[in-house]
């Protein structure tokens, strides 16, 4: 099976607007929760998540009249086209997957002919002029990681040279309400994995990874940064919105991911934990990655640092997780302080672990019952 | 790469379309509860009218391919099928409520039953939950190339070999019940399509017995000229393929085309559950 390298990576986040800021700010444990200031919170209990300040495009007049969700993946997207190294030309054979959860909030309007989620696809490969497939994966907080599947698929199958995918959300009156309604929202910090967690803190960003067939890479001199090895995707069929205790699907789609990449659980060095700080999630999380890996299992969540981004937060966890393979650091829980005891693993707290290893694996669930897997090995492994 | 059709539904406002009412016109444009009253159901609790109609119309996909539903705890069927789920729509009107009951009630005060319905994915999940699909489960959205896309979505996961079934869903809802009212009384009409749920019940040859309907299908990418020289493009392949399927008009191979947003189109070929014959087709 042809091997899928990552050549280039955008993000876009509350702690930083591109990768380098965002990894360095990761590692330094910043956070960026402040008061919400897109929509008026003054009647809501919650008044804090983690807001993206500004994007930074490379042309003003290219982000001129599209909403914010589409502007942070456009931005995304020419970071990591620009580390990549793909030429305008070599663009046109491009194509492009989104995952999101609320797709463009503004476009939800009953006169807009533009509505529905898939206008964030169509209008970045139109401004970027892809011809390439175009996918808009709706599978909530699981979306990024399905985009990221479908891009590999694509690539795999010869319908694509190359793909940009990635996941998308930017905050929004409805999703911070409709949190707030199920209580699952902290009014301070979010503490993934902390016995004293209060539930998680909504935040807004995008994660792009650039994906092409490892040979195509090297034929046109490009340098890979990590390689998509594998991915499981799999459902509870459990319950709505709660994941199910026993975790069997979660660890169904951690297994179906390393038989993709070809595999075993001694391999895998670290994961990238979905931990979003609601007692249910962690709880599941780590039972799966106990009862799979055994309690010595490596793992932190990058939700206390930039909030639960929904659609992105897969996608950014994978740009994470690259930099973590390339620069052997793995980042830590922000505001752990006291473990959970019935999260029975080594969740990464107070600062920084310096560890290389070869293969992170990197889970996002989701509504619906959604569980979702990607492995990632260093380039050259 | 081919696939049997094992089980074909098609839910209206006016309920299920069969062969001989399906030219019928509704009383209204939209699912509703009426929709599925004459439908047998579990008590589905605290689950939306569409939800429920989307259950119905998957729970009698798989009856009509004479699997159990639901499929058994932890069996193999309900592992190895999955469930793909086209929709552009299916958020705007809980989005809606939700804005209303924060008018209304305050929004700190909205009821948790609301939120989870405003997710694009929400419908699959519901539908997993009722018939214990536990597969790969996807949500996409693609405006009007939805219906091929989760078409070549599903026919793609079962060329990978890890699933036997697929159940290929689509949900077209109105964008918004308000306003298509308005637009009733102006034009003294409903608007021309109507809301529609339709599934498809793929399988794999050589796990089942043998279907009554097969399908081939591939993939022909844009030349950059799409828009002035392809063929025309079949506009709702799921229903088109349904009527097809209810008057057994697939003893002599038939074609559909659905073009995706970047011009390239999905070419199916269709017949009388003659997998070779549509191998050779194919290589012609």
């Amino acid at each position: 099976m042809e091997r899928i390298v990552i050549t280039g990576m955008g993000v876009v986040t509350s702690i930083g607007g591109n990768t380098h800021e965002f990894w360095h700010n990761l590692l330094a444990g910043t956070q960026g929760t402040r008061e919400i200031t897109s929509f008026d919170v003054s009647e809501h209990t919650v008044k804090r998540g983690c807001e993206v300040n500004r994007v930074f495009p490379y042309s003003e007049a290219m982000y001129e009249g599209v909403g914010k969700a589409t502007a942070m993946y456009l931005s995304a997207a020419e970071d990591a086209l620009y580390q990549a190294r793909l030429t305008q030309r070599e663009q046109a054979r491009v194509g492009i997957c989104v995952g999101t959860t609320m797709g463009e909030p503004g476009s939800v309007r009953k006169d807009s002919d533009r509505q529905g989620p898939h206008v964030i696809a169509d209008l970045v490969a139109d401004l970027l002029r892809l011809s390439g497939p175009r996918w808009t994966m709706t599978n909530a907080c699981a979306a990024g990681n399905f985009a990221i599947a479908q891009a590999m698929d694509e690539l795999r199958s010869g319908n694509a040279d190359c793909m940009i995918a990635g996941g998308v959300d930017a905050l929004s009156w409805t999703a911070f309400t409709g949190f707030g309604s199920l209580r699952a929202m902290s009014d301070d910090w979010c503490r993934p994995f902390d016995v004293n967690r209060k539930g998680l803190m909504l935040g807004e960003g995008a994660g792009v990874l650039i994906l092409e067939r490892e040979r195509d890479a090297r034929a046109r001199g490009a340098i890979p940064l990590a390689y998509l090895l594998g991915y499981g995707l799999t459902c509870d069929a459990y319950h709505i919105t709660q994941p199910d205790p026993a975790a069997v699907g979660a660890m169904r789609a951690m297994l179906e991911a390393l038989r993709m990449a070809e595999l075993t659980l001694e391999d895998i060095g670290y994961v990238s934990a979905h931990g979003t700080g609601t007692p249910a999630n962690d709880r599941t999380e780590a039972k799966a990655l106990a009862d799979l890996f055994g309690e010595h299992m490596l793992t932190s969540s990058i939700k206390g640092h930039i909030g639960h981004t929904l659609g992105a937060a897969s996608a950014i966890e994978a740009v994470a997780s690259v930099n973590m393979l390339r620069y052997g650091w793995l980042p830590h829980t922000l505001n752990l302080e006291q473990l959970d005891p019935e999260c029975r693993v080594r969740v990464i707290a107070r600062q920084p672990l310096r560890k290389k290893t070869n293969y992170i694996l990197s889970n996002a669930y989701a509504f619906g019952g959604i569980n979702s897997s990607i492995v990632l090995g260093k380039a050259g492994s | 790469m081919h696939a049997y059709i094992k089980g074909s539904a098609w839910l209206s406002p006016s309920g299920f379309k069969t062969l001989t009412n399906r030219d019928q016109a509704a009383s209204s444009p939209f699912i509703t509860e009426e929709s599925i009253q004459n439908i047998h159901l579990p008590k589905l609790p605290r689950v939306p009218d569409v939800a429920k109609a989307c259950c119905a119309v998957v729970s009698q996909v798989l009856l009509e391919a004479g699997l159990t539903v639901p499929f058994a705890v932890r069996s193999e069927e309900s592992e190895r099928t999955a469930l793909v789920v086209g929709n552009n729509d299916s958020s705007v009107r809980p989005i809606e409520a939700l804005q209303s009951e924060a008018e209304i009630y305050g929004p700190n005060r909205v009821s948790p039953a609301i939120f989870p319905n405003t997710v694009y994915n929400a419908l699959a999940g519901y539908i997993a939950i009722h018939v214990n699909i536990k597969g790969t489960n996807t949500t996409l959205s693609g405006a009007t190339s939805t219906v091929p896309a989760a078409l070549l979505y599903g026919l793609r996961l079962l060329a990978k070999g890890r699933h036997d079934r697929v159940v290929v869903c689509h949900v077209h809802l109105l964008p918004s019940a308000k306003k298509a009212t308005r637009q009733d009384e102006e034009e003294g009409s409903f608007p021309p399509d109507e809301e529609r749920i339709t599934a498809l019940l793929l399988e794999r040859p050589g796990v089942g017995t043998h279907g009554k309907y097969a399908l081939d299908w591939e993939l022909t990418k844009a030349n950059g000229l799409y828009t002035a020289l392809s063929p025309d493009v079949t506009p709702r392949m799921d229903v088109e393929l349904i009527k097809l399927i209810q008057e057994e008009r697939l003893a002599e191979q038939e074609v559909m085309l659905g073009r995706f947003q970047n011009g390239d189109l999905l070419k199916l070929r269709f017949n009388n559950g003659d997998v070779d014959g549509l191998k050779e087709a194919h290589s012609r």
